[in-house]
């Protein structure tokens, strides 16, 4: 005869294992591992940083002078940028400096067909894909020409940087 | 059932109304590692100073003499390298210039009518 | 029947099991009513964003402070808290020069912030205290936040700051790049009153000489009218209700007739400084009233409170205050200010004069006035 004892030690086996596996299943999705940087904290820190030193540079020391940026976008001085970038966005009260990367874009419009194309400016270090940047821009009203059409023209330039720490 | 000794219910309910105590203290702790993630983001995600920066370079294009060509290059640019529409026009009311600015960039919209000083 | 003691009745197992898989998933979702309350601690990074983003883009407000010892009582509005001596007057704090102009900090008002003590003196109602004070304009929130709030301008050594000393622990923080707007100033020297006749066509000796600076109000306000830099010119603006004055007259020695008189005079002194303004409609002058005091007068380099005459060696300077030409009751805004420095030398002889000339222009001609430059800073907010 088929005794239907053990029937109930199975189910009550079945049973548990179902509940053990369902908790154990909610509490380990649960605790999935957040690093500081999935909270974009350090990202909007860095933005914030990045549009502060572009505005500071397209900033004329006085009323009758050019800006810095403009300076340097007009006569496509990539050098300079790259120094006087990394001064302000690395510069800290304290006495040692921060360790912000970056690289720079320009871009501007073709008079031919419209579509505008970019030019490197300067970078501290090449971006290979591996960092997380963030992308701050700048708009620069400059008088220039471009590699088409050399004779200089009022326009509007617009200059794009990369930033990261390493 | 008559017969079952049901006297361990008692222990194991109360065992399980302690872990689910603790499971649930252990969640709330958890999830408060990523409070600051949707405020960070959103900062970062409001165009501040790509609106800023617009704004200022239409208004100052309008007082260049060879302002359109800026202001084309303005809607080429802005819809090429930060996928958004710039709409901008003026008109003249007395004394006064005004100048009407339309930015999108898809998540954020904003509009300005601009009067000189 | 069979001893099974231990085992669960099958119906109670299988309704236990659904019921507790649905409890669980429940109470995953209960962390989310939790959201209203107050999790202060954490939100650091926030509260140090906000922070900078009032210091360093806002001009500030004047006006009532509801929380203790002031109550509310307050009449004061605008944007020039800087010059308020009550700090129940202060609503919020803000560095920047106006709301047009981000990132560029106005110097009256860094000088002002960072003016602060520890100990709270009830009856010292003009040195901000640490933390309260900063806390109610600043860092707004119910927790009572620390911070430290740094500033650090190029060319200086000091480093300003505001707060305790910096945790090694976490700490929400963010950094600024900032640029502090300076003063104008003018100096007249030997070279300036020669290129403009300042005293070398008088023919006559005379005892009493006159030098007239003129402050064009309406002018200075319009500010800079030619681009590139129409937008923002309250940047390079020289704005006498909110920026220092300062005139220099130096070399004052070299403004005398050496070869009529080429000994030193008896006595040389400045008998009085007088102000006058054109009202609007008329073409003569009026004294302004109640006189201007709102000044520092350095004679020959030695700070002297106003006691007149006084003798005068080589130079004057005199360094106007923010605001200094607005608290005259028929103060106009707008109409020019006429500011008169009287010499009397004896024996009579030409001096620093342009009575027959025009009164010198403190304008935007940098020729006459050392105009307002920018220089850079770092501004840090660290909250914990």
């Amino acid at each position: 005869m088929v005794d239907t004892r053990g029937q109930l030690y199975t189910i009550e086996g079945v049973a548990a294992a179902l509940i053990m596996l369902a908790s154990a299943y909610l509490v380990v999705n649960a605790t999935s591992i957040y690093t500081p940087g999935d909270t974009h904290i350090s990202d909007m820190q860095l933005e914030v940083l990045g549009n502060d030193a572009l505005v500071m540079m397209n900033t004329a020391t006085n009323a009758t002078s050019e800006s810095p940026l403009q300076a340097i976008v007009e006569t496509n001085n990539g050098n300079a940028f790259g120094q006087m970038y990394n001064n302000i966005v690395n510069n800290r009260t304290g006495q040692d400096q921060d360790h912000v990367q970056f690289m720079a874009n320009v871009s501007y419009v073709r008079p031919d067909n419209t579509v505008n194309s970019t030019t490197l400016l300067n970078m501290s270090r090449p971006l290979s894909g591996g960092e997380h940047a963030v992308h701050v821009s700048e708009w620069v009203i400059v008088k220039a020409g471009d590699p088409e059409n050399p004779f200089p023209r009022n326009r509007t330039e617009l200059v794009e940087v990369y930033l990261w720490r390493d | 059932m008559a017969g079952l000794n049901d006297d361990a219910q008692w222990i194991v309910l109360m065992g399980f109304l302690v872990s689910f105590s603790l499971f649930f203290l252990a969640m709330v702790l958890n999830q408060s590692v990523v409070v600051g993630q949707t405020t960070a983001e959103s900062v970062s995600e409001f165009p501040k100073y790509d609106i800023r920066e617009i704004r200022g370079v239409i208004i100052e294009s309008y007082s260049m003499p060879d302002g359109a060509n800026v202001q084309k290059d303005i809607n080429v640019l802005s819809l090429a390298r930060q996928n958004s529409v710039v709409n901008f026009s003026t008109y003249s009311v007395g004394e006064y210039t005004y100048i009407q600015i339309h930015y999108n960039n898809g998540v954020t919209a904003y509009n300005e009518t601009w009067r000189s000083p | 029947m069979s001893d099974i003691s231990g085992n669960l009745s099958v119906d109670f197992l299988a309704g236990f099991t659904i019921f507790i898989i649905a409890f669980i998933w429940v109470a995953t979702m209960i962390p989310s009513l939790l959201i209203g309350l107050n999790a202060y601690p954490i939100d650091y990074n926030a509260v140090a964003y906000r922070t900078g983003v009032i210091l360093a883009e806002d001009p500030g407000s004047a006006g009532p402070v509801p929380g203790a010892p002031c109550f509310g009582i307050s009449s004061a509005s605008g944007t020039s808290w800087e010059s308020l001596p009550d700090k129940c007057d202060i609503a919020r704090f803000g560095l920047a020069v106006s709301k047009n102009t981000p990132n560029i900090l106005d110097e009256n008002k860094v000088d002002r912030f960072f003016c602060w003590t520890v100990s709270a003196d009830p009856n010292n109602r003009t040195t901000f205290s640490y933390p309260t004070d900063y806390q109610e304009r600043a860092i707004f929130g119910d927790y009572p936040y620390q911070f430290n709030i740094s500033l650090k301008i190029a060319g200086q050594d000091q480093v300003r700051s505001v707060g305790d000393v910096i945790p090694d622990g976490d700490y929400g923080y963010i950094r600024r790049d900032v640029m502090i707007k300076g003063s104008s100033n003018a100096t007249i020297d030997a070279a300036v009153a020669r290129n403009k006749n300042y005293g070398y066509n008088n023919t006559e000796n005379v005892t009493l000489n006159q030098f007239s600076i003129e402050l064009n109000q309406a002018e200075l306000l319009d500010g800079i009218t030619s681009s590139p830099h129409e937008i923002d010119y309250p940047a390079y603006q020289i704005d006498p209700g909110s920026d220092d004055i300062i005139i220099n007259i130096t070399e004052l020695e070299a403004t005398r007739d050496m070869t009529l008189h080429p000994n030193l005079p008896d006595s040389c002194n400045l008998v009085g400084i007088t102000f006058y303004e054109q009202l609007s409609g008329n073409t003569y002058l009026f004294n302004i009233t109640p006189a201007i005091t709102e000044y520092n007068l350095t004679i020959n380099e030695t700070y002297t409170p106003v006691s007149l005459p006084a003798m005068v060696n080589d130079s004057v300077s005199l360094a106007f205050k923010p605001g200094a030409f607005s608290t005259a009751e028929n103060a106009d805004p707008s109409a020019p200010v006429f500011i008169n420095l009287t010499f009397a030398l004896s024996p009579p002889q030409q001096y620093l004069n342009n009575t027959l000339t025009q009164p010198f222009d403190y304008n935007y001609d940098p020729a006459n006035v050392t105009q307002p430059q920018l220089q850079s800073g770092v501004l840090e907010v660290a909250v914990w």
